[in-house]
C-alpha cells in the first residue's frame, strides 16, 4: 500500500469497507477491474515533468538542506537502511511497515542534522509567489505523515525521526526548486486514529478474490457513503450500490447527517410529506425539519409562478 | 439548510435536478467570451489547445504544436491576447453618472455602459486562467501579452467577489439555480451536472450522468489516456512534419463537448427571468471595469501578491458585506430562494386575518405613537417576541405568537396614516422576510486588526534571501 491510500482513509471516516479493502492489501488493478473503475493513470507529460523536476531537485538538495535545516552535506548518499548522524541520504525501495501493513515507497529522501532525521518530499506542483495550492499541500502533508509514522516504526528510537519535513516544489512557472519546512505533527495525530483501526481491522477480505467474488465480499462489509468517497478505489461500486438501494447518503453528507437513522431517501420524503408516521423521537425531529422545508418549497413554487 | 436537503432528496427520488431558483441571479452578457481548453498535464503555463469566442457557431481554435517551446507558446498566447484585446475593446463606451462625491457635492463621473464577461466550464478552468494571467504578467516579450495578463488579472480579482458576474463558471451557474441528488463534489463535473438538469429524453439522471463521465473532460486537465493515445502522436506529427491538422482535429473533437455544454448552461439560465437586483450588482462590475480600464490606459496597473494589514482587512470586509447583500438580494428577488429562510423559520409566510390601524404605543416621553397591529395566520412559527421582520420597507416586531397565529406591531415604514396603503389588506398572503433595507457597514478600521488580516510575524526564513529575478523559467 502506498502512503496515498492510507492517507485517503482520513477522507472517509467511519467507512469499514474502505478500511477493509486497505487492510486486506487487495491489488489496485484487480479491484479496479472488479468494480469497473476507469483505469487511473498519469499523463505521460505529467510523468516526464515529475521525473525532470525530481532530478533537478535532487541536484539542488544539499543547497536547500543547508538553507532550511542548516545541514551541510556534499551530496546525496545512497543507503539501504535507516541512517543516523548528519548528511543527506536516498533510501531506495525501503522496507517499511505500518502496523502489519507493508508500505510501498519508491524512495525516501532523508536529511539528518546529527540528532534527528527529516524526510524530504519533492512534488511538481508550483509554488507561486511563495504560495502553493493549499489543497495539494494538505494532501502532501497527510502522505508525509504516513511516511514519518512508518519511519518511526522502523527506527530504534521513534524520536529519531522528526515530523518537520522539507517540501521541495518548483518555483513559479519554471522548474527551479524552492524548499520549505512543513511540520506534519497535526497530521500524525490524526493518523493515529486511522492506524489504531488499521491494526484492529476486523473486516478482512481475502486478497486472492477476483471479479464477482471480490464484489460479493465487498458487499458484505458495511460502507458509509459520503463526500470523501470519489477518492476511493471502491467508489464506482459504492455509488452504484447507493443508487440501487435509494440511500439518502447518495446526495452527500449534509443530507445523510440530517436524515440520521432514516437511511432511504424515499422514507425521508415520506416523513416530510406526512405519508409515514414517525416511529420515535429522532424520526419526529427529522419529520418536523423536513416537512417545514417541504411546505416552504411547495408554497414558494406557487409564488414563483406569479409575476413579481 | 434543511431546504437544500429536501431539494436534494426530491432530486434523488425524481432522478432529475429540481429548481432551486426561479430567477436568473447572475447577469448574462449579450456577448460573453467563452473559453474552454486544455493545458499540458502539470503545466498551467503551457496551453495545448484552447477553444474560445463570443459566438457558439464560430469558435476559434488555438493549438500549440510544441507547448514547451517558448516561442511557439508565446505566438499562440499572442493570438489569444490579441483576440481578448479586440473583445474587451468593445467595452470602452462610457456614460456620465452623477454621484455624491466628497463633501456632499455632486460629481459627474463616467462609467462604462457595459463590461466584458468571461464564461468558462468549471472552477478549475477559471483558476487556470488566473494562473495564465499571472504568467503573462511576468513575461517581458510583448506588451500585448502583458495587457492580456492585466485583463485576466481583473477577471481573477472579480471572480472571488460574491455577486460579481464578470466571470461565470457553467458549473456554478447550474448549481446556483438547480439542486441535484449527487455528491456536491460531483456537481463540479459539468457533464454530470448538466445530465441532472437536462437529461436526454427517456433517460434518468443516473444513466445520463454515467454517460457524461465517459465523455472527454471539460478541462483544463485532459484525460491521461487521451494524452498518451491521441495527443502524443498528434504533437509528434506536428513537431516533425509541421502538420497541425491532426492536432487540430483531435483538439476540436475533445473540446467540442465542453464548448457545447458551457453554452447550454448559459441557455438554461437565460430562460429564467432576471432577478430584480442583478442589474444593480452588474453595475458594480461595470464600475470596477471602468477603473481597471483607466489604470490599463494610464499604465498604472499593479497586481500585488498576498494582501496583509489594512488591504487584507478591507478585502475581508468587502467579502462579508457582499455575502450578506447577495443573500438578501437573492431572497428578495426570488421566492424559491426565500423558501430557505421560511424552511429555517427565520421568515414567515401567512395570511393577514386582522388589522388594527388605530393601535398606539406610548413613547418614553409619554406621547402616543401610532403603531398599527397585524395578525397573521401561519404554521409553526417558533421565534420569540421581539423578533424583527420586514415586508419590503415596512418593519414589524413580533409581539406574541401561538401555534398558528402571530401578532405583529408595525415599528417603521408605515407608522403615519398616509403610508397605511403600504400595509397588506385582510386576507392578503404575505411573506415577512428577515431582511430590511440594504445594510451598509462602514469599513472603519478597528483599533486592532482581526487576526486574518494581521501580517504573519514569523521569523523570516533564510529562503527570503533568494534572488528574486528568476521568475518564469
Amino acid at each position: 500500500m502506498d502512503p496515498r491510500r492510507i492517507a485517503g482513509l482520513l477522507d472517509a471516516p467511519g467507512c469499514r469497507r474502505r478500511l477493509a479493502v486497505d487492510v486486506s492489501g487487495i491489488e489496485p488493478a484487480v479491484l479496479a477491474a472488479a468494480v469497473g473503475a476507469a483505469e487511473g493513470g498519469q499523463s505521460p507529460y505529467a510523468r516526464e515533468r515529475d521525473g525532470t523536476f525530481a532530478q533537478l531537485a535532487l541536484a539542488r538538495l544539499p543547497e536547500l538542506a543547508a538553507r532550511h535545516l542548516g545541514v551541510r552535506a556534499e551530496a546525496v548518499v545512497e543507503t539501504d537502511e535507516l541512517p543516523s548522524g548528519a548528511g543527506l541520504w536516498s533510501w531506495r525501495a525501503p522496507k517499511l511497515r505500518l502496523g502489519d501493513t507493508d508500505l510501498t515507497v519508491d524512495r525516501v529522501l532523508l536529511v539528518g542534522d546529527g540528532t534527528r532525521l527529516h524526510p524530504i518530499e519533492t512534488r511538481s506542483y508550483a509554488c507561486l509567489d511563495g504560495q502553493a495550492d493549499p489543497t495539494k499541500v494538505a494532501g502532501t502533508a497527510r502522505e508525509l505523515a504516513v511516511t514519518v509514522a512508518a519511519l518511526r516504526q522502523a527506527a530504534d528510537e521513534p524520536d529519531q525521526v522528526s515530523s518537520a519535513c522539507l517540501l521541495v516544489l518548483p518555483r513559479n512557472f519554471g522548474l527551479n526548486p524552492v524548499g520549505t519546512t512543513l511540520d506534519v505533527a497535526p497530521q500524525l495525530r490524526r493518523l493515529r486514529w486511522v492506524l489504531d483501526r488499521l491494526n484492529a481491522g476486523t473486516d478482512r477480505i481475502s486478497a486472492a478474490l477476483e471479479g464477482p467474488e471480490l464484489v460479493g465480499a465487498l458487499g458484505r462489509v458495511p460502507a458509509r457513503f459520503g463526500d470523501g468517497c470519489p477518492s476511493c478505489a471502491v467508489y464506482p461500486y459504492c455509488r452504484g450500490d447507493a443508487e440501487q438501494s435509494g440511500a439518502a447518503a447518495r446526495a452527500g453528507a449534509t443530507v445523510a447527517n440530517l436524515c440520521g437513522p432514516v437511511g432511504l431517501a424515499a422514507d425521508a420524503l415520506a416523513l416530510a410529506h406526512g405519508d409515514r408516521v414517525p416511529g420515535d423521537e429522532t424520526e419526529h425531529a427529522i419529520a418536523t425539519e423536513l416537512s417545514r422545508a417541504a411546505l416552504a418549497y411547495t408554497q414558494a413554487k406557487t409564488r414563483s409562478q406569479e409575476p413579481s | 439548510m434543511s431546504l437544500d436537503v429536501y431539494q436534494r432528496l426530491l432530486a434523488l427520488q425524481r432522478r432529475r435536478a429540481v429548481p432551486a431558483a426561479s430567477r436568473a441571479h447572475r447577469h448574462l452578457s449579450q456577448r460573453p467570451w467563452v473559453l474552454v481548453g486544455y493545458h499540458l498535464a502539470g503545466e498551467p503555463s503551457a496551453p495545448v489547445a484552447i477553444r474560445y469566442g463570443s459566438f457558439r457557431g464560430q469558435p476559434k481554435l488555438l493549438v500549440v504544436a510544441e507547448p514547451r517551446d517558448r516561442d511557439q507558446r508565446f505566438a499562440a498566447l499572442g493570438a489569444l491576447a490579441r483576440d481578448l484585446a479586440t473583445y474587451v475593446s468593445r467595452y470602452t463606451e462610457t456614460e456620465p453618472v452623477v454621484r455624491v462625491g466628497n463633501g456632499r457635492d455632486l460629481d459627474v463621473d463616467h462609467c462604462c455602459t457595459d463590461a466584458p464577461q468571461l464564461v468558462v466550464p468549471n472552477e478549475a478552468t477559471a483558476h487556470w486562467l488566473d494562473l495564465l494571467g499571472q504568467y503573462l504578467r511576468t513575461l517581458d516579450v510583448d506588451p500585448v501579452l502583458q495587457t492580456a495578463g492585466a485583463h485576466l488579472g481583473w477577471f481573477a480579482s472579480r471572480r472571488h467577489l460574491p455577486g460579481s458576474s464578470a466571470v461565470l463558471t457553467a458549473t456554478d451557474l447550474l448549481a446556483t439555480h438547480w439542486r441535484t441528488g449527487q455528491l456536491p463534489t460531483e456537481d463540479g463535473h459539468l457533464g454530470r451536472l448538466l445530465a441532472w438538469v437536462e437529461p436526454p429524453a427517456g433517460q434518468d439522471a443516473w444513466t445520463a450522468a454515467a454517460a457524461a463521465e465517459q465523455r472527454p473532460p471539460a478541462g483544463p486537465a485532459s484525460d491521461p489516456e487521451w494524452d498518451l493515445m491521441t495527443l502524443r502522436p498528434a504533437l509528434e506529427r506536428a513537431k516533425q512534419l509541421g502538420d497541425v491538422r491532426r492536432l487540430k482535429l483531435a483538439a476540436a473533437e475533445v473540446l467540442d463537448q465542453a464548448w457545447r455544454d458551457t453554452w447550454t448552461a448559459l441557455d438554461l439560465v437565460a430562460l429564467l427571468p432576471p432577478g430584480g437586483h442583478t442589474a444593480q450588482r452588474w453595475e458594480s462590475d461595470r464600475w470596477s471595469w471602468t477603473r481597471h480600464r483607466e489604470r490599463v490606459t494610464a499604465g498604472t496597473i499593479r497586481f500585488g501578491g498576498r494582501l496583509s494589514d489594512v488591504p487584507a482587512f478591507r478585502f475581508l470586509h468587502e467579502l462579508e458585506t457582499r455575502t450578506v447583500a447577495l443573500e438578501r438580494q437573492m431572497a428578495l428577488d426570488d421566492p424559491l430562494v426565500m423558501a430557505r429562510w421560511l424552511a429555517t423559520g427565520e421568515a414567515v409566510a401567512g395570511t393577514v386575518i386582522k388589522r388594527d390601524l388605530e393601535h398606539t404605543a406610548t413613547s418614553a416621553r409619554g406621547s402616543a405613537l401610532l403603531r398599527p397591529l397585524l395578525w397573521l395566520r401561519t404554521q409553526g412559527f417558533d421565534r420569540p417576541a421581539g423578533t424583527e421582520l420586514w415586508l419590503g420597507k415596512v418593519g414589524l416586531t413580533v409581539r406574541a405568537s401561538t401555534v398558528d397565529t402571530v401578532e405583529l406591531m408595525v415599528t417603521s415604514g408605515a407608522v403615519t396614516r398616509p403610508k397605511f396603503n403600504l400595509l397588506p389588506e385582510c386576507d392578503a398572503e404575505v411573506v415577512l422576510a428577515p431582511f430590511g433595507p440594504q445594510q451598509y457597514f462602514p469599513d472603519n478600521l478597528p483599533e486592532e486588526l482581526p487576526w486574518p488580516a494581521r501580517p504573519t510575524r514569523l521569523a523570516a526564513p533564510a529562503g527570503d534571501a533568494e534572488p528574486a529575478g528568476d521568475t518564469g523559467e
